[in-house]
């Protein structure tokens, strides 16, 4: 039956290519299209580092001199201390012949470093949030919502890391298999399957026991296990294209297999990675907060927001801590199911033929 | 008695989509009367099925709305009736065949427990065994089957027992979509003798969409065309085909490939080519595996070609006909070298392509000289271009791999190439979904010519295609051929196609070539009852 496609003729807008036509359709999708819009920027904020959440002025002006702090190292004796270490720009500020000298300095929005401890308060910590501390302070007296920022970024560019090394080695390995078919297919097959029975969670910890818990080590030794399942999609969108028109057409016309692989293939079995992607992260996110919690993931004292859940756990009494990482993790998480939501619309078949 | 069991006037059916209200039916009106084999023909898209479907009080989803018009059963109006009248209507007083009979059918229930849940569906069961032997037996299939699973049935029989359960209620009517368009043409005709014969002995009145008009032909006793939503032109096919009136109509009718009643030799026919074999085939025979045993070794074959003898000559057209099974797409592939033959060999151009050792060993410049000579063109218009690529890349590409093209001349070799095929040049930079079906088809034998073949193989290219489509493309085919210099391969189940293009032809039956020759004297004087049989099965466009 012949498609009724633009028998009717189709006004413009018909000349767009699928990836275009699918980027619209995933903006008609508002809720979506907003969540991607409010992750992109709180990622790009995140990314400011220590520009949106730190103890370094961005800005000073000591002694006619106007300095940069963020960027350059000044010691302590630059600004007529003792030490050769690198100044407490807080402490610096809060010094009486500070402001006299006509000097001044401007701090993040957040001027507190996610590893600064403010143990000379009065009172021990935890603090109750306060105009210096908006979330309050955790257990080693650090400021919750500097730590969450870094957690963040820490956090997305974990995820991102590890979706996009699995999906390279995912689409990789199902690609081949599927690609080549026949004897490595079976045999990939079983060893995939071996594979995938081994303990993840132990693997990890032996790993991060043997060779350090670095960020590298954790994302190599997650990735080894996340590239599964995009392999199984991948092995069946391979296996159901290459019998397709267009690519028994390229065999028949004499195009390489590199080509058939890269061009005609490939382009069209991404749909899997492109709509599993923003789950994936999710599962990285979450994967990488549960083994921060149990205290097999990063190395403290990097900021990370399943540290942060175990601190609140300990100090249920300070219902700040746990209250802004959940709520945190909670809004993240929603927002990137949002986004996936409206990929799958946006690749949905149906829409497609109509 | 007399009378409409089925009037439709004014009819208006809209779909809501992003633009607001998209009408597809614009004022339709017809009337089945009773007892009477009824023929909606139209093209794909011209609003039939929506037409045939309010039979029924269906609309269609998503987004359906019945903007204007009246649809009445024996005088009841359909779309004011409460939802239980509805279902009563529903398969009880209109019975309804679709298209596909294999997905009519739920694979997981036996055919005679489908057929007996047809039976009590309405109530009035009575004795549901007897009555559903009786079914079996007036839609002349054996009892065996009531126990069979709908896997274990030819699609032919599929349809019966489709047919059967439609008429389980002895409805006044029945809604027949398309019901034969998935079948091979002689079981094509054994359904609608059966329809036929149900007709007169039930006086049940037959609504039949189709876009075969040549189908209908000798069986319908009044048609409606139909085009964009509207009938053009409705009457008896005796004045249809005398004197059509409607310019659409005209064109149909001039599109139906036909073979003549009284086969002459056609006075263009020329002597048997004589040429070298551009591709040849020896003693070939193609297995597939069917069952593995445990440790996944084959157990059972399947054969789709056995001991195939076959050449095509430089400069020849030669058809190669059979009904889905048959072996004739496996054999066209095997011949090209794109699968690999049990026994025989395979020679293109006089050098020895593949045998049952495999393919033979040949340079990365040899393979690609001979990818360049024989080229292919398949079938299924939806899938032959990638969806991702615009035509001038899907157009580009194999030139410039094989050496035909630089970056810079790409342009206009691509712009040549959719002149030859009648196509805008503004399309090199679209994309295969602003295409119909035809135009994708066009594409596809642009992009296979491309690469001035020497031998082209056509599988079954035409026969997803509307009539005038269909036209279209053997014109253009027939015309590339005189001026090219191009040899073809054209496999297809339609005889009168296989005619239209080809001047030898060769008839596939279960894997072996059971008659070959010029086409004018193999249609004339058929020599294999199977020949006879697919010839007699042809539906032919009365004259009168």
């Amino acid at each position: 039956m012949e498609k009724r496609r633009n028998a009717d003729g189709r006004a413009a807008g018909e000349n767009l290519s699928l990836a275009r036509l699918r980027w619209n359709r995933f903006k008609s999708v508002r809720r979506a299209y907003a969540s991607l819009v409010a992750l992109g920027v709180a990622f790009a904020i995140s990314l400011l580092g220590p520009l949106v959440a730190g103890d370094k002025p961005l800005l000073m002006k000591y002694e006619g001199r106007l300095l940069v702090p963020v960027f350059a190292f000044h010691s302590d004796a630059e600004f007529g201390g003792s030490r050769a270490s690198e100044a407490d720009y807080l402490a610096l500020k809060a010094r009486p012949d500070f402001a006299e000298g006509g000097n001044w300095m401007v701090f993040p929005i957040v001027p507190h470093d996610p590893l600064r401890s403010y143990i000379d308060a009065p009172e021990p910590p935890p603090h109750a949030p306060s105009a210096e501390h908006w979330l309050g302070t955790d257990g080693s007296a650090r400021d919750v919502l500097s730590r969450l920022i870094h957690g963040f970024r820490v956090s997305m560019l974990f995820a991102l890391s590890l979706v996009t090394v699995s999906a390279l080695f995912g689409v990789l390995a199902g690609g081949l298999q599927g690609f080549l078919g026949g004897r490595f297919d079976l045999a990939a097959q079983r060893f995939v399957e071996i594979w995938s029975a081994l303990p993840f969670l132990y693997v990890v910890i032996l790993v991060g026991a043997v060779f350090g818990r670095s960020f590298g080590m954790l994302l190599l030794s997650m990735a080894l296990f996340e590239w599964i399942g995009l392999s199984y999609y991948m092995r069946g969108e391979f296996l159901r294209l290459r019998n397709f028109g267009y690519v028994r057409s390229a065999r028949a016309l004499g195009m390489g297999r590199f080509h058939v692989f890269v061009r005609e293939i490939l382009p069209n079995a991404m749909t899997p990675v492109v709509t599993l992607l923003p789950f994936n992260l999710i599962g990285g996110i979450g994967s990488l907060t549960a083994l921060d919690f149990l205290g097999f993931g990063l190395q403290p004292p990097t900021p990370s927001w399943g540290e942060l859940l175990a601190q609140g756990l300990q100090h249920l009494y300070a219902p700040w801590i746990a209250g802004s990482v959940v709520a945190a993790l909670f809004v993240t998480l929603l927002l990137a199911t949002f986004v996936g939501e409206g990929a799958r619309t946006a690749f949905d078949p149906k829409a497609e033929r109509r | 008695m007399s009378g409409a069991v089925l009037g439709i006037s004014g009819l208006r059916i809209g779909v809501k989509d992003a633009g607001g209200v998209r009408e597809l039916t614009r004022g339709v009106s017809l009337e089945v009367r009773r007892g009477e084999f009824f023929a909606l023909v139209g093209e794909s898209g011209s609003g039939k099925t929506i037409t045939a479907q309010t039979a029924l009080g269906f609309l269609p989803r998503p987004g359906g709305v019945l903007l204007e018009g009246d649809v009445r059963l024996e005088g009841e109006p359909v779309f004011s009736m409460p939802e239980e009248r509805l279902r009563e209507l529903r398969g009880g007083r209109v019975g309804m065949v679709f298209q596909e009979p294999s997905s009519a059918l739920d694979p997981l229930m036996r055919v005679g427990d489908q057929m007996r849940e047809a039976v009590r569906l309405h109530g009035k069961a009575g004795d549901v065994e007897k009555r559903v032997r009786e079914m079996a037996r007036s839609v002349e299939l054996p009892e065996r089957v009531i126990d069979a699973w709908p896997h274990e049935l030819s699609g032919g029989m599929l349809q019966r027992a489709v047919v059967a359960m439609a008429l389980a209620h002895r409805p006044a009517l029945l809604v027949a979509d398309e019901p034969t368009t998935a079948l091979d043409v002689t079981i094509q005709a054994q359904v609608l003798d059966l329809l036929d014969r149900l007709r007169r002995e039930t006086g049940v009145s037959v609504l039949f969409v189709t876009h075969n008009l040549a189908l209908v032909a000798q069986r319908a006793d009044r048609l409606a065309v139909m085009q964009r939503g509207e009938i053009v032109e409705e009457g008896t096919p005796a004045e249809f085909f005398r004197a059509p009136r409607h310019p659409y109509s005209r064109r149909l009718l001039a599109a139906v490939p036909r073979l003549p009643e009284v086969l002459e030799p056609a006075p263009e026919e020329r002597p048997a080519p004589e040429g070298p074999a551009l591709a040849e085939a020896r003693g070939l025979r193609v297995r597939f595996p069917a069952k593995f045993s445990l440790f996944g070794k084959p157990k059972e074959w399947v054969e789709a070609v056995r001991g195939v003898d076959l050449a095509v000559r430089a400069d020849s057209a030669l058809g190669l006909v059979g009904e889905s099974g048959s072996g004739k797409s496996t054999l066209g592939q095997t011949l090209l070298g794109l699968i690999r033959p049990s026994e025989g060999e395979v020679f293109l151009d006089g050098r020895l392509v593949s045998d049952a050792k495999g393919f033979a060993k040949r340079s990365a410049e040899e393979e690609r000289r001979l990818r360049r000579a024989f080229q292919i063109v398949f079938q299924d218009t939806g899938s032959s271009l990638n969806p991702r690529m615009t035509v001038r890349q899907i157009l580009s590409l194999p030139m410039i791999r094989h050496g035909l093209c630089g970056r810079a001349d790409a342009e206009r070799k691509c712009a040549e190439l959719l002149d030859m095929v009648e196509l805008p040049r503004d399309s090199l930079s679209r994309f295969p979904h602003a295409f119909s079906g035809g135009q994708r088809q066009r594409i596809a034998v642009a992009r296979a010519l491309s690469l001035r073949p020497k031998l082209l193989v056509c599988d079954e290219i035409v026969s997803a295609l509307d009539v005038t489509v269909q036209a279209q493309i053997l014109a253009l085919l027939k015309r590339l051929r005189a001026e090219l210099g191009l040899s073809l391969l054209f496999i297809a189940h339609d005889l009168a196609v296989v005619r239209e293009v080809c001047e030898e032809v060769a008839v596939m039956k279960d894997g072996e070539i059971v008659e070959r020759g010029p086409c004018a004297s193999v249609f004339a004087r058929p020599s294999e009852p199977y020949t006879k049989k697919l010839l007699a099965a042809v539906p032919r466009v009365g004259e009168g």
